[in-house]
């Protein structure tokens, strides 16, 4: 089976689909193959090809086979195989035009094939769904998705389905009306299956290569690839290509009003489809001819063949050629000077052309709303699924700890397993290898944005800080000396002290709002020292503090990084202060062998670490990204009624 | 003879007298990098009778140049400042002209900038919002060769200071409480699978904290974790 006719499909794809029966073969050969007892797994199998081949042919008999296949599957209680009727009954509903089913499907499989790790499905699934998408009109994500599917495919070295994947991106970039970026897509395509001589597929691209460079109006090289086309086609024997890439290359002779010469392709084309029967392509070829004969004015001529391709339509039931066939009847009229005749097959080619596109208005409606449905359904599980998180959360870390203990068992035991294997493992590494790489990759790109952003943040919180103290804070004690030196003479002795004691009130407001800012301790006395005196302002504030400074003179940190250590402290005490209630509180730096370790503990309320995270509140996620920026870890340690423990712990170089 | 010589001591002494009175007075220089502020302090210090501005200085540098050719005794000097800072511009001076006095003047009023400062010689520390009259008694005080602080300065260090409150029990640093728990499991002779489990923490949290308390007991295995907890009575 020709992937080719699907490709043409494409630009009638919901319309065409159920007359198709009557024109196509159906795989007999292979119904027949399901004759007699065999196992149930090679019977499956049988089934899953039988969609396959149906499709085109035969969409109802493929979504028959998909259902045979999916019960048949339920029963041998084989998750993989279930999995894989479920893609096969997606891939069904695609080609039946019914795009949410088929999203549902292909969905699961994808998300069956990300778990189980197997590439080689999640290519097919995204491949698949990208074609949806790109059919739903959502051509970006259609694009974004065919790349997934490319780039995995590229990275198994499967070249057929990365052409596939190239020649599909093309028909996208097509539909966006960008032929460049379709032609340059089909030609890596046609040289990686020139170099895989795979014929039938060499076939189609060099098939969808000459749509694009027709649609570019290079039909020089359109005629090339139509040709290279008709040659395979003839080299092995498929007719019904051949009859294709005639009737294109015809086209094309047309277009270069070289008429003589696409006349006698145009015929060619014709007389191996009646050889075939293909009553819609015999219709095609007709409505070729006719349009040729029209444009040379032989509109005689051009009124015969459009009756008959009318007859064809009508008593096969081809109603998307149908306007096609009644414009050119009237056409011809025209051109015969029967204007009546004309302006009569004209209207009707309105009506037919307008009650089609009801009908595919109406399709589209059904399809939308089937779409909402689903989407609906999906908020209302959303919503009932986020309910239970709450009450499963407890359950959820006993289960994760369970998981994490049975995946470091795992480990270790395939630890031994690949060490006595190591040969044949050193593929696989080098591949993982390549993929950490392109983590660490984004992830440097991340943590550049994160400390570009945290940096900035500190700088300004620095100029602003230096601007309030120098200026302002001056002015104060400026306006306070001043005011001492020659005091109004006039004021009583009480306004002098008041305005005097709101002064100090001033400068402190000053001072306080500009040390929390940047404290200047920190650039002068070091962490050490500017950590002391956070530590001396918490007592100020009432609360026992214990602080124990290990190692930490000349500490060689650099100034971004210290400033950053410095603002996880003043967090974190700031929680244990605000939102602990703590009254005692332990506070630890220890630099120990090229790292420093943090400590903050206090016996205030504690809190429900998971939750708090799941919020983001309490300062959380600022304290995670400032030990992001600083390459650390952290550990959130909080039993409620007790206290809560932070420990961080970090390199002191990068 | 006599009375022309007794009229010439007399008219030498009249001459000198008020270089005289000038040596008596404290000879005071002013650096501070925001013009309004020396402007303050000058208005505070022409109000006493015993103190003499010598020069001013909006930054570090033009303070040490000034030094250099005018005498003074005591330096009144910010922290703050553009390019030299105080801190800078009080240890240069130190070296340079080590009988001057250097009294801080500052909106900064943490402990651990106080204490650096006279660390590095600086003989007293004042807020900028300091009254006129603590201003003038602290000038007096550093010449003195006394030490002056500014009462809320002082009022820092009377603040109990908490390592020094703290009752050293053992030399280690203190363990949290899970590190505590985990201590107690190891002594009660625990795996760590079994610590996990009972402390419903990972495996590798374990072993963390069992890593941090080799650390702060400076122990090399457990053998020692065991004897430092039981010397030094760290569990209850």
């Amino acid at each position: 089976m020709r992937k080719r006719r699907f490709h043409i499909l494409l630009q009638f794809a919901t319309l065409l689909l159920p007359f198709l029966a009557a024109s196509q073969t159906v795989p007999d050969s292979l119904e027949g193959l399901l004759q007699g007892p065999m196992h149930d797994t090679v019977r499956l199998h049988r089934y899953f090809d039988l969609v396959t081949a149906n499709l085109k042919p035969n969409i109802a008999k493929s979504l028959q086979y998909a259902d045979s296949a999916t019960l048949l599957s339920q029963q041998l209680k084989d998750e993989r195989l279930t999995q894989l009727s479920g893609y096969h009954h997606g891939v069904a509903y695609r080609f039946a035009g019914k795009y949410s089913k088929a999203m549902e499907h292909l969905g699961a499989y994808r998300a069956f094939c990300e778990a189980k790790k197997d590439k080689a499905g999640l290519a097919n699934a995204l491949f698949q769904m990208a074609f949806i998408q790109d059919m739903q009109g959502d051509k970006e994500m259609s694009l974004s998705t065919y790349q997934k599917a490319l780039s995995i495919n590229r990275e198994l070295g499967n070249r057929k389905a990365e052409a596939e994947a190239l020649s599909s991106m093309g028909e996208v970039f097509q539909g966006m009306n960008q032929h460049e970026k379709a032609a340059a897509l089909r030609l890596e395509a046609v040289n990686i299956l020139e170099a895989l001589k795979d014929t039938v597929a060499l076939g189609n691209a060099y098939n969808n290569l000459g749509n694009t460079y027709r649609h570019l109006k290079d039909f020089d090289k359109a005629e090339l690839y139509y040709q290279k086309d008709y040659e395979l086609a003839k080299r092995t024997g498929d007719e019904f290509a051949m009859g294709y890439a005639l009737h294109h290359l015809g086209r094309i002779f047309r277009l270069k009003k070289q008429y003589e010469r696409a006349e006698q392709l145009l015929l060619e084309s014709l007389a191996i489809r009646r050889k075939l029967g293909h009553k819609t392509e015999i219709v095609y070829s007709l409505n070729g001819l006719a349009q040729m004969y029209n444009d040379q004015k032989r509109h005689r001529e051009a009124l015969g063949l459009a009756k008959e391709a009318l007859e064809l339509c009508r008593s096969e039931n081809i109603r998307s050629q149908e306007v096609n066939v009644l414009s050119l009847l009237s056409e011809a009229n025209y051109g015969l000077g029967e204007y009546k005749e004309s302006m009569d097959l004209y209207l009707r080619r309105t009506e037919l052309r307008d009650s089609l596109m009801d009908v595919e208005t109406t399709n589209q409606m059904a399809e939308m709303d089937a779409r909402y449905q689903a989407s609906e359904k999906d908020k209302a599980l959303k919503i009932s699924e986020l309910e239970n998180q709450g009450r499963k959360l407890q359950i959820a870390w006993l289960v994760a700890l369970t998981i994490a203990l049975a995946a470091l068992a795992g480990v270790i035991f395939f630890g031994l397993k690949n060490r006595m294997r190591a040969n044949h493992r050193i593929a696989e590494q080098q591949d993982t290898l390549r993929q950490q790489e392109i983590r660490q990759l984004e992830q440097a790109n991340q943590l550049t944005a994160l400390s570009a952003m945290l940096e900035g943040q500190e700088q300004e919180r620095s100029r602003i800080a230096a601007d309030l103290h120098d200026s302002l804070g001056g002015l104060l004690a400026s306006i306070k000396s001043h005011f001492n030196a020659a005091p109004p003479p006039n004021a009583d002795n009480d306004i002098f002290e008041k305005t005097n004691a709101m002064l100090d009130g001033a400068s402190t407001e000053v001072r306080r709002i500009s040390h929390n800012m940047m404290p200047r301790a920190l650039s002068l006395s070091g962490l050490k020292g500017a950590i002391e005196d956070l530590a001396q302002d918490l007592e100020r504030q009432g609360l026992s503090c214990q602080l124990e400074l290990i190692g930490l003179d000349d500490l060689p940190l650099e100034p971004a990084r210290s400033v950053m250590v410095y603002r996880i402290v003043q967090e974190l005490t700031h929680n244990a202060v605000k939102h602990a209630q703590a009254s005692h509180l332990l506070l630890q730096a220890i630099r120990h062998e090229g790292r420093l370790t943090l400590l903050v503990e206090d016996d205030g309320k504690g809190f429900e670490v998971g939750a708090a995270r799941l919020k983001k509140g309490l300062g959380l996620s600022s304290v995670e990204s400032r030990v992001q920026f600083l390459n650390g870890e952290i550990e959130w340690d909080s039993v409620q009624g007790q206290g809560t423990t932070v420990s961080v712990t970090m390199p002191i170089n990068g | 003879m006599d009375q022309i010589s007794g009229f010439a001591i007399f008219s030498k002494l009249v001459a000198n007298f008020g270089q005289l009175t000038a040596d008596f007075m404290i000879k005071i220089l002013i650096t501070d990098d925001h013009q309004l502020v020396i402007d303050g302090i000058q208005l505070i210090l022409d109000e006493a009778d015993d103190f003499q501005c010598v020069g001013t200085a909006n930054s570090g540098e033009r303070a040490l140049e000034l030094l250099a050719t005018t005498p003074a005794d005591v330096l009144l000097l910010d922290i703050n400042m553009p390019g030299m800072d105080g801190l800078e511009t009080c240890r240069r001076v130190r070296a340079a002209f080590p009988s001057v006095k250097i009294l801080m003047l500052s909106m900064l009023r943490e402990g651990s900038l106080v204490k650096l400062l006279l660390n590095e010689g600086a003989s007293g520390y004042l807020l900028k919002n300091a009254g006129k009259d603590e201003v003038l008694e602290a000038i007096r005080k550093v010449h003195r060769g006394e030490r002056a602080l500014g009462a809320e300065v002082l009022d820092i260090f009377l603040q109990p200071e908490s390592e020094k409150k703290r009752l050293m029990t053992s030399p280690f640093p203190s363990l949290s409480r899970r590190e505590k728990q985990v201590l107690q499991l190891i002594v009660d002779e625990k795996t760590t699978q079994e610590i996990a489990d009972e402390l419903f923490i990972s495996f590798g949290t374990v072993e963390t904290h069992r890593r941090n308390i080799l650390m702060k007991l400076n122990a090399r295995n457990t053998a020692g974790l065991v004897k430092a907890a039981i010397e030094y009575k760290l569990l209850d």
